[in-house]
């Protein structure tokens, strides 16, 4: 028996720093039959694939649990109607024990209760009703207690953390008053001290200890091991000296160090903790958008439902100011929706009968009715949402260095602080007090979580910034290929052309007016399904002309139209449709020919037998195209156009535009080696499509940006997707992935650089040349700020602006 | 007067609601499905147009 491998996604808590991520890779990589594992420590999430036949999730589970971390499971309690007797109650928990993502489920019966502990990221609430309903039963009450686990765990965290710090800088200012101001003789004084700090070092730092010991036990050291050596060491000898004065004649005592050392560190963690809460502020603004609850016609009956119970096919009823709770087609009403939860458009977007709706978006003028057509996981949004929450996890390759710098770092830097205060008071004869403080500063001044949040946090603020924009970025590799990119590859065709054709030029003769004309067109096309017909037709409506059905109408293919209204013959067609009436059309024939030259359709109409005359329509560039093209030429960057069509086309198009080159006559199936021959060039390519047609090219390049058409959006291919079919997209994608690219080379610097000068001036390298030594409680400080300032510089990208 | 090659009618061609043009060739007929069997394979009807060829478009008239 074989079966595929697994997948699974868990929420852990307890992580305190990148080591513990790396600590749980490491246990988890060991364990037989897991395949692969990536800790996310910012999202503090593991994604771990398994093969099922050799270990199971319960297994995963307990190997993190023994690590020192908690999986952390979603608790939940519904009432239940509908069971009669016990058995009702075994019935329930056997079907919901049964599911995979389940840990446990128990049925009260008095109550009629069911509590559910899962993992709300193998199975949703509205799953667990359903396992309950199929059994048999309702689920009368909606979801009542504990929600959002994962919100309320960071909540918890940053409370426990304001105690502590609370605590330990009402015991530290007492103390700091008995340093500067003995009011009582030494021995007391320091016994006083005594006291006031111990509970610092055992009460507030026992996380520390934890960590450190949960660290020990897995065979590594963590900066909770740091933090504990080195307060521990204050303490110890502060201790030692209060109570065993005659040993250390004429010593003073530092616990005030300790206790401040403790009381920075808390508030550094505390800042970090607030601070990690606002770089995923973006993507839980997403999360948060969907609507609660849909009104649906059932049998005729307006009712209100949960969105989880809304199936495909039921008519969804929403009003004004209200909510679309699923994705559907409109099948009654007129409105204008919001969708700049989707695409990022402030503009609302006038929907009618037959047009798509989305999840999520607000509908603002009027009632519509629509059949829905996704539900649950399979919704735009809810497919947004996986997208960024698996970006998030992702890692860009420049990750792996502060990765494996920071496997050596905590190992390195216990062994610098020996050495340093070994050589200070045996080689340099300095003070056992001299040494010792190096021996602390060296410790706490040391600082591996800036390494480890620099990525993670720039990323997490980089994604959701996109996703608020409608621009969603898949991964970390794009991030880091972005930076380097040198050439961009636009699709021509519904990419930076419109993808239908459009009238751009009506020039009559004298006898008639430019409307005539155009009138006379579009009855000759009124009942054309030709795409140039039904650009005319289109071109007579948006100027509001009176559009006559006509009389006869034939289809002459591969030469045009002719038809009969009110007695008169209207002719529409090419040169070939004018001969064979015997028409002299050489009055025209040069300003056809340049019109062709310019890539453009030129149409002749004939009324009659009087050439009345010509109507140019053109598959014509999006709005905004020549201006994304121009700013990424500004950026540096190739700009290259691909198409289909044939080189007068295609020169024409790239002419308006200024591409730097154009493939022209490639099919589709070609597109992909085009990008290969490109990229074995050297360079670093990214491909600009529709998504559908231009996949493998989208494939082949190192970043493939889709382009989605507002709610229709091909979420699989790409590297990026852009909601809306706007190319300025492209420059802000581009431009985003390299500022938070920018954001993580900085972090990263900093956080390198920061250990690379502080640690040797903790150590009293320079204490030769500057005669002064690092107090450890500026080290705890300056380690305190280092990694605030990576998740606030990383946070700083939520002002991103760009520059189009 | 023009024959419909399909069915082999006779049609006014000033008057005809249906025609179509092949190789710069105006034809007529008598119905949609006329020219619609033409447009579909001109070739076949306009090797001979004495005999009369088999009518599948379908009208009794024809």
């Amino acid at each position: 028996m074989n079966r595929e491998n697994k997948k699974i996604t868990l929420n852990i808590g307890g992580m305190s720093c990148i080591n513990c991520s790396l600590t749980i890779e490491k246990a988890l990589s060991k364990l037989n039959g897991v395949i692969h594992a990536t800790v996310n420590f910012a999202a503090e999430k593991a994604i771990i694939e398994y093969n099922p036949d050799i270990v199971d999730q319960k297994t995963i589970e307990n190997t993190i649990t023994e690590a020192g971390y908690r999986v952390i499971h979603e608790k939940i309690m519904l009432q239940i109607g509908g069971m009669d007797c016990v058995n009702c109650a075994q019935s329930i928990e056997k079907a919901l024990n049964c599911k995979e993502g389940v840990y446990y489920a128990t049925v009260n019966f008095a109550t009629e209760k069911v509590t559910v502990e899962y993992n709300s990221e193998q199975l949703s609430l509205a799953g667990i009703k359903k396992i309950i309903q199929d059994v048999g039963y309702q689920v009368i009450e909606p979801e009542k207690t504990v929600q959002d686990a994962e919100g309320k765990e960071r909540q918890r965290h940053i409370q426990r953390l304001k105690i502590l710090l609370a605590a330990s800088v009402a015991l530290t200012i007492p103390i700091i008053l008995l340093m500067l101001f003995p009011v009582l003789p030494m021995q007391q004084n320091n016994i006083l001290m005594f006291i006031l700090a111990t509970p610092v070092q055992f009460i507030v730092g026992w996380t520390f200890y934890v960590g450190a010991y949960k660290g020990l036990r897995n065979k590594t050291a963590n900066m909770d091991t740091l933090i504990a050596m080195g307060t521990s060491t204050a303490w110890l000898y502060s201790t030692a000296v209060t109570f065993a004065p005659s040993l250390f004649p004429g010593a003073g005592v530092f616990f005030d160090t300790a206790t401040m050392i403790m009381s920075f560190i808390l508030l550094g963690k505390l800042l970090d903790a607030i601070a990690k809460g606002r770089t995923s502020e973006a993507i839980r603004k997403i999360m948060g958008l969907q609507a609660k609850t849909a009104i649906i016609i059932r049998n005729g009956v307006e009712q209100e439902i949960p969105i989880e119970d809304v199936q495909v096919g039921d008519i969804v009823v929403v009003r004004p100011g209200e909510k679309i709770p699923v994705d559907g087609i409109v099948t009654e009403g007129y409105s204008a929706i919001d969708e700049k939860v989707i695409t990022g458009e402030s503009i609302p977007v006038e929907k009618k009968s037959g047009d798509q709706v989305v999840g999520a978006t607000m509908n603002k003028t009027g009632v519509l009715k629509f059949k829905a057509t996704k539900v649950g996981k399979n919704t735009v949004l809810a497919q947004i949402i996986s997208l960024v929450e698996d970006a998030l996890s992702s890692k860009a390759p420049i990750q792996r260095l502060a990765d494996i710098a920071s496997g050596y770092f905590v190992p390195t830097i216990i062994i610098t602080a020996t050495l340093a205060a070994l050589a200070w008071y045996f080689i340099a004869g300095a003070t056992f007090i001299f040494a010792l403080t190096v021996f602390i500063a060296v410790l706490i001044v040391a600082c591996p979580c800036a390494l480890g949040l620099a990525t993670p946090t720039a990323i997490m603020v980089g994604v959701g910034k996109g996703a608020e924009n409608g621009i969603l970025i898949k991964n970390g590799e794009t991030l880091e290929a972005a930076y380097k990119l040198q050439t961009v590859v636009f699709d021509k065709t519904g990419t930076l052309t419109k993808g239908e054709p459009e009238v751009t030029d009506v020039i009559p003769t004298e006898a008639f007016k430019e409307d005539q004309l155009l009138q006379l067109a579009c009855i000759a096309e009124k009942n054309s399904e030709h795409p140039l017909g039904e650009a005319i037709v289109k071109k007579a409506k948006e100027k509001g002309l009176q559009i006559d059905e006509p009389d006869v109408f034939n289809a002459l293919p591969g030469y045009g139209v002719e038809v009969e209204h009110k007695g008169t013959k209207i002719l529409l067609g090419n040169r070939k449709l004018m001969e064979a009436n015997n028409l002299d059309i050489d009055a025209f024939d040069t300003k056809m020919k340049g019109l062709e030259e310019e890539g453009k359709t030129a149409m002749l109409l004939a009324v009659d037998t009087q050439l009345a005359g010509l109507i140019a329509v053109a598959d014509t560039l999006k709005e905004h195209s020549a201006d994304a093209v121009k700013t990424l030429q500004q950026m540096g960057l190739e700009v290259i156009m691909i198409t289909g069509d044939n080189q007068r086309t295609a020169n024409a198009i790239a002419k308006q535009l200024g591409v730097n080159g154009v493939f022209f006559e490639v099919l589709p199936s070609e597109k992909g080696s085009e990008i290969k021959r490109l990229q074995s060039e050297g360079k670093v390519v990214a491909m600009v499509g529709d998504g559908i047609n231009d996949a493998p090219a989208l494939a082949q390049a190192n970043i493939g940006i889709a382009v989605g058409s507002g709610t229709d959006v091909a979420i699989e291919t790409g590297d990026i997707v852009l909601v809306k079919n706007d190319l300025r997209d492209v420059v802000v994608a581009i431009q985003l992935s390299r500022a938070t690219m920018r954001k993580i080379r900085q972090n990263l610097f900093w956080a390198f650089f920061y250990n690379i000068v502080l640690v040797p001036l903790a150590a009293g390298a320079f204490y030769p040349i500057i005669h002064v030594l690092f107090n450890p409680v500026y080290a705890a400080a300056a380690m305190a700020s280092s990694s605030v300032t990576v998740v606030t510089n990383a946070s700083l990208l939520r002002r991103f602006k760009p520059k189009i | 007067m023009a024959k419909d090659l399909v069915c082999n009618m006779e049609v006014d061609e000033k008057t005809a609601k249906y025609k179509t043009i092949y190789q710069g060739k105006y034809y007529y007929f008598c119905a949609p499905g006329c020219k619609k069997s033409f447009e579909a394979n001109p070739q076949k009807y306009i090797g001979g147009n004495s005999s009369a060829q088999s009518c599948n478009c379908g009208h009794d008239h024809c």
